[in-house]
């Protein structure tokens, strides 16, 4: 009996001892650190800016049609009708410097391209530009100041807030101290062009990174060059520096094209070169290794074994590096191929382009495993007109010329990863557009609630 | 004799040059009990009446051959049984000759020899004297006053203007005027009454003295008391010591009588406004003393009321009747009457014995029975030897001194006022903030909420009413007081749970050490001291229940556990599995009381309640921000909660020691288990609270519950263990029990000397904090508060002014809102877009903060129209403000949310006033009624 009594009693710490075991086996609950990283969600509205003028055309798209769309041309801030329609291919040329195209609609994928033919005092040529919408982090290559190449950064602020952008200038030589570089102002709703030779003068080939600061702000160069080569050509955002990267849409003509590799990095960085082409992957001679300075421009020839054909160039390197290629197969114009993101969506190919009349034709570089490109023409109420498809080899690049009659824009969708180019040739006038895919998605950052 | 003796001397007796005729009239009504001593001290009388006249009211005890024997037969006039008094009088007076003075008198109430000579010396010595009272000594003590002239005030209460018990040491021994004097030995004028009509026939046994009095004065007479004249009442009716007979008068009728009185004699203008406030304020007093658990005398209220109101007629006549002899304004006579702040004086007496009664029943000697009787220990008994020192003679009072000036010295960071920090936030500006937190339609916390109110605002905001613009001082007491406050409580059920002084005291001290050992004070975790302080009150309650099954302790169990719940509502799942522990150790027969202890918290804590039951793990929510806790399965073994301020844990090894021996000695056992069991509860709950994690909102993050209340269970029910264990070691070894003694100071001591080295701050801090910036706070609009990287996720808040207060944290916004306002912060991030500004700007936000500002983040935000970069105080923080307006309307609430925290208040108050000792009239005669006046004497 007194033996049970105690065992009873002995039960209680025994009880305490078997609980705390239990507490220690199971599972915690769900780590509350756990990450989130953002989603995917549809694009509602998107904002974009392009340069304005006589000469330019502007042309607003877009993939499905949007619910509204309201140009507004800048500085006057007058609403623009011609570009008013959010279900139609319309083109307009705005009496302003600017114009700001605001479209509202889920996934629409709205997308504006100005196109125009310089003047020959400025040194002539075929300009064909994306619009671009707001700018966090800008690296512009391919820019000058002085020996007959001149660059214009034409800033466009989209918002009703004071907007301010720093600017980090790189040469051949190392980077160049600019005046008045940093906390550049834009004022609401205005453009600002800014000569580059105004910050820094006398440099041929200038490397800008522009940071934006505050406010809503769109970036494009406006590139004009009387030297060597000749011509016009609009230059948008490049890749940020990074350690692979495909240049595509580098188009026919071995001479004339010239890689400009920037590191802004601290050491030296050496960059292996490979071409895609059009039956294979290969690496040039005399392209096996690029050595790039820390905090310089470097300015490569692209030798004749890489061969003349449409092309797209692959950059290995163990610093990150931004790069373009500038192409001047003719005296009269030269256009740069710049390095672009494989599609990840729908993108959208100017053919109308008010008084541009220059067909594009297309490089499309699979730069992994083979790809596929449907590629559909539209008229301008966007009715879909014929479509094909572009099957690109593993590792190869494609130049097609599209069926364009009657079509406005193209749209091509891929399937696999597909890096893509639009090229205007009329006569030896030149220039090429990297796509891009439209805005119909974007990434969201999960929200939720605090604890 | 001897006071007599020495008034005659001091007197000039000019009136015996020629003495005035007297009359007088003894009326009897069963009073055999007192009738031989009465009428033997009217046979010595300096001065006797000039005529008798006796009146027997239908006496069935042999009253009438008493006065028949003394008086002779023709001397005594019999009258029907349920005659009043003033109808007594009237008969004996038709037998009498024509007197100058009328004399009356009760069968219960003895005079002395000096009597009617006194009184004769005061009527006599103005012309305009018409009454005359004696200075009336209780029967038989003989020293105390029972009255010294009447009055009555504006609410109808009979005022004597004396303390309840006074002595007589001579006081009052100067004449005074008086609006009346009471109709024992009522000396009056014969003319004046035959003026008058004597008594009111409608008053036959209640206020007919001070109706008498008042027509008297505005008839331009003087009522006096002659102190000289001493007269002893022995006051029967009231004592029940007077049978009863056919023809008694109800209980009611003495409320009536007050009504009637005091609207026939109120002069015009006046009597309009006494008619509509008698009315109202008697329905306040059939309220209030319902609330006060006095139904018996709520429905005589009642009865009266209807009485007097619905006879107009009668009340017509009898005005009618009192204008015919008025004589002087009423103005002339008002300082006759109480001043007009007596009745409150009263009624504030009344309210602070109620509470008291409420607060601590067993204290109160309500003439009604008991709720709880505790039996007074021996420690509390008051010690006049003043032999030893205090601290041997009150070793628990010199504790509670020494623990309050320890807290005051621990809590020298948080005497600034304001507490906040930790889970702990600001209290609101004034106490109408919890107030209006627990009736106002909409909760301006940012969005729109709709959700109801937690509870624990009711009760902040009843405590903190009285310091309406302080109520931070609540919570700061609390705070910086927890462990001399949960010492009390913990002392108090001590004194239930074990004999021994010392270690029960000891024990008490641990108790309160194990609180802010966890870390809970420190914390701000005020849901937990609440609960904690509580905790003790409801394992005392229990404990009651247990010996004395009764419904009303069960309710007060509930109670008791509602508000420890309100504060913490895990301790209502404790006190669920505390509840079966009690059932499985008594038995079936506290089964429905059980029923009504766990009914009761489930119905007061209502609707709030289920909010939180809905997400189970929300029960570990307490009062506060749901901050994580951090302790681990270690730290709850060693009673601590985890996070900053917990005391080092190995000071609790030696308790954890002796509680395994104290399962050792058999002869203690049965209570020492049952304290383990306790234990065990608090354990397993705690360590569950270690693996489980709750959502204090929709798709917010995860929160790791704090444990503080289980494990000072856990350590509470070890310490009691070994509370009770100590009678089995008392008589052992020396050495064993010093050992014992020594390791169990260990805890309370160690713990205290750690909490004086470091504090009670810290995270919890007296300084004012900022949630946004102040010029943030400032605008006309809510803020965004936003955390968190765009790459690992994104955390929001949304911030009225300068931020919630206590209480709000707990109002949680409408999803709908949230779900907007995330949309919205979400789109903004992604595409920088206007139209979420605009969102925004509609939910009534008009600032973004980010504390600590995600470089991509402030990117994103950057680029976004409609919205303007303002400075910020801190350089990685970041604000914008919306440049549009923010919209200002808020989602209201449901029409029923204001009704249902009424009736939720309602509820509380009608659980609170069942526990209340109920009042009942001592049986058999009623507590306040002066019965004698109408069958008397």
């Amino acid at each position: 009996m007194r033996i049970l009594d105690i065992g009873r009693a002995a039960a209680f710490p025994l009880v305490a001892v078997l609980l705390v075991a239990a507490a220690t086996v199971v599972p915690r609950g769900s780590d509350a650190d756990e990450s989130r990283p953002p989603t995917s969600v549809p694009v509602t509205q998107s904002s974009y800016a392009c340069p304005a003028g006589p000469v330019i055309t502007v042309a607003s798209g877009q993939v499905a049609p949007g619910t509204s769309a309201t140009a507004t041309a800048l500085p006057s801030r007058t609403p623009d009708q011609s570009l008013g329609d959010a279900g139609a291919w319309r083109t307009g040329v705005v009496d302003g410097q600017g114009v700001v195209v605001d479209q509202q609609g889920r996934g629409s994928g709205a997308v504006g391209y100005f196109a125009g033919t310089a003047p020959k005092s400025g040194g002539g040529g075929l300009v064909v530009g994306s619009c671009t919408g707001v700018v966090d982090d800008a690296w512009l290559m391919g820019l000058g100041s002085g020996n007959g190449h001149f660059s214009t950064l034409i800033l466009t602020n989209l918002a009703s807030t004071p907007a301010a952008v720093d600017l980090s200038l790189w040469g051949p030589q190392g980077p160049i101290d600019a005046v008045d570089a940093d906390g550049i102002v834009v004022e609401p709703f205005s453009v600002r062009r800014i000569r580059l030779d105004s910050l820094a003068a006398g440099e041929s080939e200038i490397a800008v990174h522009l940071q934006r600061r505050r406010g809503s702000l769109s970036a494009v160069v406006n590139d004009t060059s009387t030297a060597t080569f000749k011509g016009t050509e609009p230059i948008s955002a490049a890749l940020s520096p990074r350690r692979t990267q495909v240049v595509g849409g580098l188009v026919g003509g071995a001479s004339g094209r010239t890689l400009l590799v920037l590191n802004p990095g601290r050491s030296t960085a050496r960059v292996g070169v490979e071409v895609i082409g059009k039956d294979g992957t290969f690496t040039p001679t005399g392209l096996e290794q690029v050595t790039v300075k820390a905090g310089t421009v470097q300015a490569v020839t692209v030798p004749d074994s890489a061969g003349a054909d449409e092309q797209a160039l692959r950059l290995t390197s163990d610093r990150p590096v931004a790069a373009t290629v500038r192409m001047a197969p003719t005296a009269d114009d030269y256009a740069y191929a710049e390095p672009g993101a494989p599609l990840s969506g729908p993108a959208v190919v100017p053919v109308d382009l008010g008084s541009v009349r220059a067909a594009p034709s297309l490089v499309l570089t699979a730069p992994g495993g083979a790809a596929e490109v449907e590629v559909q023409g539209f008229d301008a109420s966007m009715k879909p007109l014929a479509s094909s498809t572009v099957t690109i080899a593993a590792g190869t690049t494609s130049a097609v010329r599209p069926e364009v009659d009657g079509a406005a824009y193209l749209v091509l969708r891929p399937t696999g990863r597909v890096v893509a180019a639009a090229t205007y040739a009329d006569g030896d006038a030149l220039s090429s557009l990297a796509l891009s895919a439209a805005p119909v998605s974007v990434q969201a950052p999960q929200v939720r609630p605090a604890g | 004799m001897d006071e007599a003796g020495t008034d005659e001397a001091q007197t000039g007796r000019h009136w015996l040059d020629d003495p005035p005729t007297v009359g007088a009239v003894l009326v009897a009504h069963n009073g055999a009990r007192w009738l031989p001593k009465v009428l033997s001290s009217l046979t010595h009388m300096f001065h006797a009446p000039t005529a008798w006249q006796a009146v027997d009211v239908g006496s069935t005890d042999g009253s009438g051959e008493l006065l028949a024997d003394f008086f002779g037969p023709e001397r005594v006039t019999q009258a029907p049984a349920g005659t009043g008094f003033g109808d007594a009088v009237r008969i004996g007076l038709a037998e009498l000759p024509d007197t100058a003075w009328i004399w009356l008198l009760h069968d219960d109430a003895s005079v002395l020899p000096g009597t009617l000579s006194g009184l004769l010396d005061t009527a006599t010595s103005e012309p305009d004297i018409a009454m005359v009272g004696p200075k009336i000594r209780e029967w038989p003590s003989l020293r105390r006053l029972l009255e010294v002239g009447l009055t009555v005030t504006s609410t109808g209460a009979r005022e004597t203007g004396l303390e309840t018990g006074e002595p007589d040491a001579g006081q009052h021994d100067r004449p005074r005027d008086v609006l009346a004097v009471s109709t024992a030995g009522m000396l009056v004028r014969r003319d004046v009454w035959d003026e008058l009509d004597g008594f009111d026939p409608d008053l036959p046994l209640h206020f007919d003295d001070i109706d008498l009095g008042w027509r008297l004065a505005r008839a331009g007479y003087r009522a006096r008391t002659a102190p000289t004249a001493v007269l002893f009442h022995a006051e029967s009716s009231r004592r029940g010591t007077r049978p009863h007979a056919p023809g008694d008068r109800p209980h009611w009728e003495q409320r009536r009588a007050a009504l009637y009185t005091l609207l026939a004699n109120t002069p015009m203008p006046h009597f309009v406004w006494q008619y509509v406030r008698l009315f109202v304020g008697s329905l306040v007093r059939v309220i209030g003393l319902l609330v006060g658990k006095d139904p018996e005398a709520a429905g005589d209220e009642l009865l009266a009321l209807r009485s007097t109101y619905l006879h107009p007629l009668r009340l017509l006549r009898a005005r009618r009747r009192r204008a015919r002899t008025r004589r002087r304004s009423h103005k002339a006579i008002r300082d006759l009457f109480p001043p007009y702040w007596l009745p409150y004086q009263h009624g504030y007496d009344v309210l602070r014995d109620t509470v008291t009664a409420l607060v601590k029943p067993e204290t109160v000697s309500s003439r009604g029975r008991r709720s709880t009787a505790l039996d007074q220990a021996p420690d509390d008994a008051v010690d006049l030897d003043d032999g030893p020192s205090l601290l041997l003679r009150r070793p628990w009072l010199v504790a509670v001194v020494a623990l309050v000036l320890l807290s005051v010295v621990a809590g020298r960071g948080l005497l600034g006022g304001g507490l906040t920090g930790g889970a702990l936030l600001p209290s609101p500006s004034t106490a109408g903030g919890w107030w209006g937190l627990w009736f106002e339609g909409h909760h301006d916390i940012g969005l729109g909420s709709t959700s109801l109110p937690p509870l624990f605002a009711l009760p902040l905001a009843v405590v903190s009413t009285p310091v309406w613009s302080s109520p931070s001082l609540v919570v700061t007491a609390l705070m910086v007081f927890a462990v001399p406050l949960a010492a009390m409580t913990a002392h108090r059920l001590g004194r239930q749970i074990s004999p021994h002084r010392i270690p029960r005291l000891v024990w008490a001290i641990a108790y309160a050490m194990a609180v802010v050992a966890t870390g809970a004070v420190a914390q701000g975790r005020l849901g937990t001291v609440v609960a904690l302080v509580v905790l003790p009150i409801v394992v005392n309650t229990a404990w009651q229940l247990a010996e004395r099954p009764g419904w009303q302790l069960a309710l007060r169990l509930g109670i008791w556990l509602a508000l420890a719940s309100a504060f913490a509502p895990i301790v209502l799942v404790l006190g669920l599995a505390g509840l079966l522990v009690l059932w499985w150790s008594e038995g079936r027969w506290v089964s429905r009381q059980l029923v009504v202890a766990l009914v009761t918290p489930l119905v007061l804590l209502g609707p709030w309640l289920a909010q939180r039951a809905l997400r189970p793990w929300q029960m570990w929510w307490e009062a506060g921000l749901p901050t994580p806790g951090t302790a681990a399965v270690h730290d709850v073994v060693l009673g601590r909660a985890g996070g900053p301020g917990a005391a080092p844990g190995w000071l609790t090894v030696g308790l954890l020691v002796l509680a395994v021996l104290a399962l050792v000695p058999s002869a203690t056992r049965g209570g020492v288990q049952l304290a383990w069991t306790v234990a065990l509860i608090g354990l397993g709950v705690a360590l569950a609270g270690t693996v489980v994690t709750y959502s204090p909102a929709a798709g917010a993050v995860d929160v790791a519950p704090w444990v503080g209340v289980p494990t000072v269970l856990w350590i509470g029910g070890l310490a009691t263990a070994v509370l009770l264990a100590v009678p089995a070691v008392a008589d052992r070894g020396r050495p064993l029990v010093a050992a014992a003694v020594v390791v169990a100071l260990v805890m309370p001591l160690g713990t205290a000397a750690w909490w004086l080295a470091r504090g009670s701050s810290d995270p919890l801090d007296d300084q004012p904090r900022e949630v946004v910036p102040a010029f943030v706070a400032d605008r006309p609009g809510d803020t965004v508060v936003v955390t968190g990287r765009v790459a690992s996720g994104i955390e929001l808040e949304v911030v009225a002014g300068d931020g919630p207060f206590l209480g709000q944290e707990a109002v949680s916004a409408s999803t709908r809102e949230v779900d907007r306002v995330g949309a919205a912060v979400r789109r903004m991030l992604a595409q920088s877009t206007e139209s979420a500004v605009a969102t925004l700007s509609a939910a009534g936000i008009d600032a973004i903060y980010a504390p600590r500002a995600d470089p991509e983040l402030v990117r994103r935000i950057d680029a976004t129209p409609g919205l303007e970069q303002s400075g910020s105080d801190d350089p990685d923080s970041r604000v914008w403000t919306v440049t549009a307006a923010p919209s200002a309307d808020q989602a209201s609430a449901p029409w029923w949310h204001r009704p249902l925290a009424s009736l939720q208040v309602l509820l509380w108050l009608v659980a609170i006033v069942l526990t209340a000792p109920v009042r009942r009239r001592a049986d058999p005669a009623p507590l306040a009624g002066d019965v004698e006046e109408e069958v008397t004497p």
